[in-house]
């Protein structure tokens, strides 16, 4: 096996890095946007940049992220892969920091912006919080940083600028964009666009802005980036940093040669996306397909029944295994169908899109969001849902889904009146997505039919 | 409301031949005395009106008309202007809530458009630009969640009833009419098509406009003189104003008829609108543009949102059963309360329920129906197999309510309350406006300010890591 | 009233399953007569555009026309990246007036000449006012049809026309009505269809972007709101499906024997041998939608396209009922439905509405 593709693509990989470094440290640009396809090594990026500009530079920096989680996980890489280094947390005086955290007592606690400390550190905060903490704080940062950035409005954003004259902006293009609730149709034909993602909205307002590309995921095999790619990330290319040696998938116990073995078979022997197919069947809008999801549950168990080793790296349990569906009722039945199977839920975690961005693991099992629909909605259609899902393993994810999926892609009807006018059409992008990846598992022989009874 | 709620209510609907009522609650506060009602109707396809019906809805309407509006003289409109100006202020003088009723959509759209046309439109008095900053004020409530100055009869009714037709078809206010109120010795379904003949969307009908457009060529041409045309045409449209006027009243009357119940969250709902359209009364605002603006918007429209969201559910019974079934109310049995002192923290409930759908997750805020009782989940537990689920559940906000559920204590508990964070944000939006930072609003981004520094800061940052 | 051109195509993609829609347009008999052929007498509402309308809109684009387009080139000009002094024009209904066949024609000659000047690389109007394309239904060449975009605009950088739907519609605080927006943007895709029909023999269809420029009114008398650019992937789609759905049905039409059909009697007769799929949407814009709604009054459709989708193909709506009051269920999705109907339905206080209706 030839490994020079996937060393030319660390090669790019960390040449983007040294951009980032060099155009937001040393060039002290006012605005970098990072790029990034799933599993490009963001945080990593992040950390690096943190850690430089704390250690090696005595800047004050702030980095926010959309959810508190995500700022949690920041702290523990920055405590477990640098020296200590002042690390504040700014958090409401409600929340705490979870106990593994607190056990390291590197971490200041500050629930109050006016007390933040003036020296040479990172201050690391929701970006709500920091948004509310903006009135109060006394001293400027030298650097912002904003980790998942596409996850966050302009609106949310944009306060937060004059807190630091650089910010280094992070995150992917083809995740979910930010909830919001209202209709946004005449705030889409306004000179600011305050509730698109943060970079996307500025690489509008400033086209001429240079966007530094993640080159490579170090998580997505490549035969899933052929697939993936093409489909949600037209506008940045990329390879995998992994070679196909240190992503192979062994199943040590023998196999009952039905259905879902043979699609377990493809995933070990290198096919990263599989699709296993109930025969078709319509379901009511809010009905759940329980059937459908003792398939998801039973091919969670048959992996852990074939004894599933990440070659070279180690024994796979119930924790390597994630499940997504994009229903909260629907993921409800897959949890209880794996109960049935005794696999355990608070290990093999079944969530929805939304809460699965930022996560990943090596092998995953995701509920075809069309499956069993006659008319296809703007909630099955969007892209960044559909991405996300197909994005989060590193090994290997089995589409559950009802057979059909072709004919109704093909019959759907497109709204052409739902967009506000002068809008993109992401309905007709998700679409296409959709489209391109059912095709592509179709002719490749990676759908798998289980028979009728 | 749900999909399986919203066929079930039609399917009902459909076999009694006559609408049902889909809440209990009203989502509008009753009228005040008086309220105040505008039909219009407004030339087709132009941003002009033919004429105006309004006043109190209980009485005879005042008119404003004119038969060839294109003349650009839009002083008739001087009476009307008077009227809805005098009911606005003299209500939020008296600090009480107004009322406007529209028949339908269409309706609100000419409001609009009003609003648009005259706002600043400096070929007219300041009278007629007043009533176009009122218009456009009344336009723009109608975008907040749970606003209660404008009601719009249509979309009310079509809030509070299910018919056995399609949505579609309600869209029609006469058919939707027919399936509330079924004239004796038709079929509703016939009643409903032939309502739908007629227009029903602020507009003259075919004929009527037709005539109209014909008279006013003929004078146009010198045909015909224009004193007889004039008064023809104001006699079709007075006639064609009055069955708008008309749709309205019966519409208005049909909602108040559904007898519903006024719930305690909709004096929120209410307080909300009076002060936006108070604030607002005497400025002129256009629409926003500035980030700041913009951004304060969105978060007057997401709050509106959440908090009407918030009323529905606690006052409603049947949006509440709709919610459970969605996951998004929790009704659950309360198993444990530990509360070492009666009446301080710390106070953790322990609940169980048996509910299929659930969405809340350790983080998740949760509020006791009917009391400020408000606490943070941190535990989430399956039992027996997962048949049911226990929830641990620490209070942060009424630890010394009566109404504070004891053991074996059956609860609903819905999302809290939105939180009203506007006031601080105001506060971020106007500094991030102020300090005027050209990543927010320039057309340019600053330029780099480079720090003289030759190192390799690739390799240093691979150094520092353990 | 007859469903032709651009018109005829947007009715028929709205409903591409009903075969009696598209035989009226095939057969360009009027809608208004085979509701009488069908009903047995005259459709009692209205339908067709107003004169207002109609004059209203004339009005809007005469205002953009006048004075050689100053208003239309000064809209214009910042889109295409020119400036209005420097846009050149041709406006074809002035140099051939009347909407006449052989005036139609005549306009189509001269838009293929201004085409074939394109792909020579000689030069060519910026703005060609009220240009004639033509649009091949189902393969045919005898049933092509006159395609009038409003304006074709040259992009100088692609070196290619792109179509410019004008319409009168008001534009407030940035939006348009949804129904609107969906039938402009249908419009200039079949304008676009048509432009690359033409210029696929030309060699140079691969310019041809897919996207088309909108000008809108703004609220104020009649000045154009701003002018936009929009990509039309799916619009496209849609109507290269409709072209599709007519060559099918001019097959069906053939293989019953009534693609000669010239009056209303004759595809009245032909009618129950042709798929009619009453829909939710059918309501807003066919003159015949009451006699199919009659024609599915147990169907779930009636109730709206969420219901229809919910019950699916096998539970009408006597069924539905009966599994809400208790009906045994006979597969998976009964077996749903059944409870969950039934709970919805304990929490409305519909059985005094039914009692009440008795009484």
């Amino acid at each position: 096996m030839n490994a020079q593709p996937y060393l030319d693509a660390r090669r790019r990989s960390d040449a983007a890095h040294r951009e980032v470094l060099r155009r937001t440290l040393q060039e002290r640009e006012p605005l970098v946007i990072v790029a990034s396809p799933p599993g490009a090594g963001k945080t990593y990026l992040v950390e690096s940049v943190i850690a430089v500009a704390v250690h090696h530079l005595g800047l004050r920096v702030a980095v926010v992220a959309p959810r508190a989680e995500q700022t949690y996980d920041l702290m523990r890489r920055l405590v477990v892969n640098f020296d200590p280094m002042p690390i504040t947390a700014l958090m409401s005086a409600h929340r705490q920091l979870p106990d593994d955290l607190l056990q390291t007592q590197r971490i200041l606690v500050c629930n109050d912006a006016t007390a933040l400390p003036g020296v040479a550190g990172v201050t690391i905060a929701t970006a709500d919080k920091l948004l509310f903490a903006v009135t109060k704080i006394t001293q400027s940062f030298d650097l912002l940083i904003c980790d998942e950035a596409y996850q966050l409005t302009f609106a949310t954003l944009a306060p937060l600028f004059e807190l630091a004259p650089s910010a280094l902006l992070v995150g992917d293009p083809g995740q979910l964009p930010p909830l919001i609730t209202v209709d946004t149709e005449r705030f889409e034909t306004a000179r600011y666009r305050i509730h698109w993602p943060a970079p996307r909205e500025l690489l509008r307002r400033f086209p001429q802005l240079d966007v530094v590309r993640l080159p490579a995921s170090r998580r997505l095999p490549q035969d899933t980036v052929n697939l993936v790619q093409p489909a949600f990330y037209r506008k940045l290319p990329f390879s995998s940093a992994a070679a196909p040696a240190e992503r192979r998938l062994q199943l040590d116990a023998a196999t009952q040669g039905d259905t879902i073995d043979r699609a377990l078979d493809m995933l070990a022997d290198g096919a990263t996306l599989v699709g296993v197919l109930l025969p078709p069947a319509e379901f009511g809008l809010e009905q759940v397909d329980d059937e459908l999801a003792e398939t998801m549950a039973a091919i969670a168990a048959r992996l852990l029944a074939r004894q599933p080793r990440w070659e070279g790296v180690r024994q796979l349990s119930a924790g390597d295994i994630g499940a997504i569906d994009a229903h909260v009722a629907s993921g409800a039945a897959v949890r209880r169908s794996l109960r049935l199977y005794n696999v355990p839920t608070d290990a093999c975690v079944v969530e929805t899109p939304e809460l699965w961005q930022g996560q990943e693991r090596p092998l995953m099992v995701v509920k075809h969001t069309l499956s069993g629909q006659r008319q296809i909605g703007a909630f099955g259609l969007e892209p960044g849902r559909w991405c996300v899902m197909l994005s989060r393993h590193q090994l290997g994810c089995v589409i559950v889904g009802r057979d059909g999926v072709g004919d109704v892609l093909a019959e759907h009807r497109h709204d052409c009146g739902a967009r506000p006018i002068g809008s993109v059409d992401a309905a007709w992008e998700g679409w296409r997505a959709h489209q391109a990846i059912w095709s592509q598992l179709e002719a490749q022989g990676r759908l798998l039919r289980i028979a009728q009874g | 409301m749900s999909t399986i709620f919203d066929l079930a209510a039609r399917l009902l609907a459909y076999q009694a031949g006559r609408a049902i009522p889909t809440r209990r609650s009203s989502a509008l506060m009753a009228d005040p005395i008086p309220a105040f009602a505008i039909a219009p109707i407004r030339m087709v396809a132009e941003q002009v009106v033919y004429a105006l019906a309004y006043g109190d809805p209980d009485d005879k309407p005042e008119i404003v008309l004119t038969w060839n509006p294109l003349d650009r003289d839009a002083g008739f409109l001087e009476p009307f202007a008077a009227a809805l100006d005098r009911y606005l202020s003299d209500c939020v003088t008296a600090g009480e809530m107004p009322r406007v009723w529209l028949a339908h959509t269409a309706a609100l759209e000419v409001i609009e458009l009003l609003g648009h046309r005259y706002r600043t439109n400096r070929s007219v008095g300041p009278e007629l630009q007043r009533m176009g900053a009122q218009c456009r004020l009344l336009a723009e409530e109608t975008t907040f969640a749970g606003q209660q100055i404008v009601a719009v009869a249509g979309s009310l009714l079509a809030g509070h009833v299910a018919t056995g037709q399609s949505p579609s078809e309600d869209l029609h206010l006469g058919a939707l009419l027919a399936w509330i109120d079924p004239p004796a010795g038709t079929a509703v379904v016939d009643a409903a098509a032939q309502a739908a003949l007629a227009p029903a969307a602020a507009m003259l009908a075919r004929a009527a406009d037709d005539r109209v457009e014909q008279l006013r060529a003929r004078v146009a041409s010198g045909r015909l003189r224009e004193p007889a045309a004039r008064v023809e045409a104001e006699a079709i449209i007075r006639a064609e104003l009055l069955r708008e006027w008309n749709l309205l009243v019966q519409a208005r009357r049909a909602f108040w008829t559904l007898g519903l119940t006024q719930g305690p969250e909709l004096t929120k709902l209410s307080a909300e609108s009076f002060k936006r359209v108070a604030w607002q009364i005497d400025r002129n605002y256009g629409s926003p543009a500035r980030p700041r603006s913009l951004a304060q918007r969105l978060d007057e429209l997401t709050y509106a949102q959440e908090l009407a969201a918030y009323a529905d559910v606690a006052d409603d019974p049947i949006v509440r059963a709709t919610a459970l079934s969605a996951g998004r109310v929790l009704d659950a049995t309360i198993i444990n309360r530990d509360q070492p002192r009666r009446g301080f923290q710390p106070c953790t409930l322990t609940l169980e329920t048996c509910q299929q759908v659930l969405r809340v997750r350790a983080g998740t805020q949760l509020q006791l129906r009917g009391a400020r009782v408000v606490g943070r989940i941190t535990e989430v537990r399956e039992l027996n197999a997962g048949q049911s689920v226990q929830l641990t559940l620490v209070i942060t906000t009424g630890v010394r309510n009566p109404h504070l559920p004891a053991p074996g204590q059956r609860t609903d508990w819905m999302e809290p309350e939105p939180a009203d964070l506007r006031y601080q944000k105001r506060q971020v939006y106007e500094r991030m406006a102020a300090s005027a930072d050209t990543r927010v609003m320039g057309d340019t981004l600053p330029l780099a300010r480079p720090q003289p520094a030759d190192d390799d800061l690739a390799t240093i940052a691979r150094r520092l890591r353990r | 009233m007859s469903l032709s051109g651009a018109r005829g195509l947007i009715r028929v993609a709205h409903n591409p399953t009903c075969e009696l829609q598209a035989a009226m347009m095939l057969t360009r008999v009027r809608e208004q007569d085979v509701y009488l052929a069908l009903a047995g007498t005259a459709y009692p509402g209205e339908y067709g555009e107003r004169v207002s309308a109609r004059r209203r809109g004339a009005q809007f684009e005469k205002n953009l026309y006048q004075d050689g387009a100053a208003v239309l080139r000064g809209t214009l000009a910042p889109l295409l990246g020119v400036a209005a002094d420097d846009l050149t024009v041709r406006d074809l209904s002035e140099e051939v007036r009347g909407s006449s066949t052989a005036a139609m024609e005549e306009r189509a000659r001269r838009t293929d000449r201004i085409l074939m000047d394109l792909a020579a690389d000689r030069i060519v109007p910026d703005l060609l006012i009220q240009p004639q394309l033509q649009l091949t239904l189902a393969g045919n060449l005898a049933s092509a049809i006159f395609i009038a975009p409003d304006v074709l605009a040259l992009d100088r950088q692609r070196h290619v026309y792109l179509p410019v739907e004008i319409k009168s519609f008001i534009v407030r605080d940035g939006v348009v009505a949804q129904g609107d927006r969906d039938g402009a943007r249908r419009q200039a895709a079949i304008q676009l269809l048509a432009l690359a029909q033409e210029l696929i023999p030309l060699g140079i269809a691969d310019r041809l972007p897919e996207a088309a420029i909108f000008i809108f009114a703004s609220p104020f008398g009649m000045r154009p709101h701003p002018a936009f650019a929009e990509q039309l992937s799916a619009e496209l789609f849609e109507m290269r499906r409709v072209l599709d759905t007519m060559a099918q049905v001019r097959t069906h039409l053939q293989a019953l024997g009534a693609d000669a059909i010239a009056d209303a009697e004759a595809l009245a007769l032909a009618a129950p041998r042709l798929a009619t799929t009453y829909q939710e949407s059918c309501v807003a814009g066919c003159l015949l939608a009451q006699i199919c709604r009659q024609h599915a009054a147990a169907q779930p459709t009636i109730l709206g396209d969420r219901a229809a989708q919910t019950l699916g193909e096998t539970i009408d709506l006597p069924r539905a009922l009966a599994l809400l009051h208790g009906a045994p269920a006979t597969d998976e999705r009964e077996a749903w439905l059944g409870p969950a109907l039934r709970e919805a339905a304990a929490r409305f206080d519909w059985s005094t509405v039914v009692q009440g209706r008795a009484a």
